[in-house]
């Protein structure tokens, strides 16, 4: 006699596992597909265009406005990730700054709704009307600031606070505001923590790469004066590229360092092993 | 030397306490005491204070912005709600058993290790000792002793409730608040965790709130009876279960349903 099938709900770590595999393979074709337009971008340029390109750091070339929005992320992304992280777990215990906690969260959650797009914008067009000569270290930290809040509320979504069930389950041991944040908060968010992170790094891409466009306009107009400073790359590229390559080659630099960080994340998911009990409560 | 206390000693006397959520006063001027040693079992309608009271008396309200304490409880005779009181050491002499048992991240003996290792205990000897012991006085060494570097959150509910009962007397406190320990078991582990607490009485006072009232029945020595925030009575365990003295206790004992 056959036994009727009992429906048996898919638990979420199977779900998981099911749909990442197609994300990522959503974001490998997407890659796939940048690399073609930007490959086919530089064919329908010629020949010349590519090698330049490739090759050497000339002025139509993608390197540059790549490198300099990939140094901008790679200077901004530990400072914000650091002072992001620590902010976040100081958050986490109200006894560290009392009641006040939870009116800071809900401003840094307000400010980290804002784009890093327009408060990086903000922060470069105020200092150009205050005579500010463009650097890609004075950038980096335009976009490190910028993206301070929305990392806080990140990182602060992914550890929680002492208030929850864990945390008072420390708490009740005994545990100082500095053991339960170290402890028991950053442990268990474990990898969402580097998620929050990831998810910080590819808005900041954004916002460098505008950051690196507008640099690049300031230097422009800058009357010849040479805006370099510090890190020469900032804006070499600007003061003699066609405005259309900068833009476009920056896009895409974006593009593909945004694709490398989904593709980082969601290896990341995949290898994650399941640390919650599924026993029902 | 060390000073042998009389059962009948008592180790905590609570005093008109208030406790208020905004404007909302979930206890009203309770006050009663506990001897060392003994069990008190508080039992009550759903909403009537149980796990606010026990929250007050190791000042996890403090936890709550939104919560008021007004009163007085004291340990062996100490006021525990003035401000120049140590809390983190306050909830070592006062431990608390949640009715959900959230495990700690890590293994089930860093779970069990970890008020010792908060309070700064490094020595793994002493830690590993301590996790025995612990085990050992909830006779669940047998049973966990082997799978102490499993992840604690994969252990079934029930080995997590005695888990976090291990992990509470770890830390030797004095005084055990126990919220619905048997919250979500089924009869058999239920009994398992209440054998468990059967054994913590020789050792600790026990205060523990319950909606089994057989639960109460068996473990307590004493009972108290709340409900809106309020003890309405208090006695001990057999008296009140036998011969309640106010309608309300007696009404709520024969399950009839509570008056709005």
């Amino acid at each position: 006699m056959a036994m009727k099938a009992i429906a048996v709900p898919k638990p979420r770590d199977t779900l998981q596992q099911s749909v990442l595999p197609w994300l990522l393979g959503v974001c490998v074709a997407i890659l796939a597909a940048s690399a073609i337009i930007i490959g086919g971008w530089l064919a329908i340029n010629g020949l010349t265009s590519l090698l330049a390109a490739v090759l050497s750091w000339t002025s139509s070339g993608v390197w540059r406005p790549l490198t300099a929005t990939l140094f901008i992320t790679l200077l901004a992304l530990p400072i914000a990730a650091l002072v992001g992280g620590l902010a976040a777990g100081a958050l986490a215990d109200e006894r560290i700054f009392g009641a006040g906690v939870r009116a800071m969260r809900r401003w840094l959650t307000l400010l980290g709704s804002i784009p890093t797009i327009v408060i990086a914008s903000a922060i470069v067009v105020v200092a150009g009307a205050i005579g500010w000569q463009p650097t890609l270290t004075g950038a980096s930290l335009a976009v490190a600031i910028a993206s301070m809040p929305l990392m806080t509320a990140l990182a602060a979504s992914v550890i929680g606070s002492s208030a929850s069930p864990v945390g008072e389950a420390a708490i009740a041991l005994g545990a100082s505001p500095a053991v339960v944040v170290l402890r028991v908060l950053l442990p268990r968010a474990g990898l969402r923590f580097g998620g929050a992170i990831t998810l910080g790094a590819t808005n900041m891409i954004g916002g460098a790469a505008v950051v690196a466009i507008a640099a690049g306009a300031l230097a422009q107009g800058s009357s010849g004066q040479d805006p370099i400073g510090a890190w020469p790359l900032a804006v070499q590229l600007w003061l003699h590229a066609p405005v259309v390559s900068q833009y476009g080659a920056t896009a895409a630099g974006a593009l593909v360092l945004t694709m490398l960080l989904w593709l980082v994340q969601g290896f990341g998911l995949l290898r994650a092993t399941p640390t919650t009990s599924t026993e029902s409560r | 030397m060390t000073e042998e206390r009389t059962p009948l000693e008592t180790k905590i006397e609570v005093g008109k306490l208030n406790v208020w959520f905004g404007e909302h006063r979930a206890l009203r001027d309770i006050s009663f005491s506990a001897a060392t040693k003994t069990a008190t079992s508080l039992i009550g309608p759903g909403g009537c204070g149980k796990t606010t009271l026990l929250r007050a008396l190791n000042r996890m309200h403090d936890l709550n912005p939104d919560a008021r304490v007004q009163g007085s409880v004291k340990i062996d005779g100490a006021e525990m709600l003035g401000p120049g009181v140590d809390t983190s050491r306050l909830r070592r002499v006062v431990g608390m058993i949640f009715s959900a048992p959230t495990m700690l991240p890590g293994t089930v003996a860093d779970n069990i290790a970890f008020g010792l290792a908060a309070r700064g205990v490094r020595n793994k000897q002493t830690l590993a000792q301590a996790c025995e012991r612990a085990l050992r006085r909830i006779a669940l060494w047998e049973q966990v002793g082997r799978t102490l570097q499993a992840q604690a959150a994969t252990l079934p509910l029930d080995l997590q409730k005695r888990v976090s009962i291990a992990r509470a007397i770890a830390i030797e406190p004095e005084i055990l608040l126990i919220d619905d320990p048997t919250a979500g078991l089924d009869p058999v582990a239920a009994l398992a965790v209440e054998d468990v607490l059967a054994r913590l009485r020789r050792d600790h006072t026990l205060i523990i709130a319950t909606n089994d009232l057989q639960q109460a029945a068996r473990l307590a020595d004493v009972t108290m009876f709340m409900s809106g925030g309020e003890i309405v009575e208090k006695g001990e365990t057999p008296l009140l279960f036998n011969k309640p003295g106010d309608l309300r206790t007696e009404a709520f004992l024969a399950g009839a349903p509570p008056k709005s």
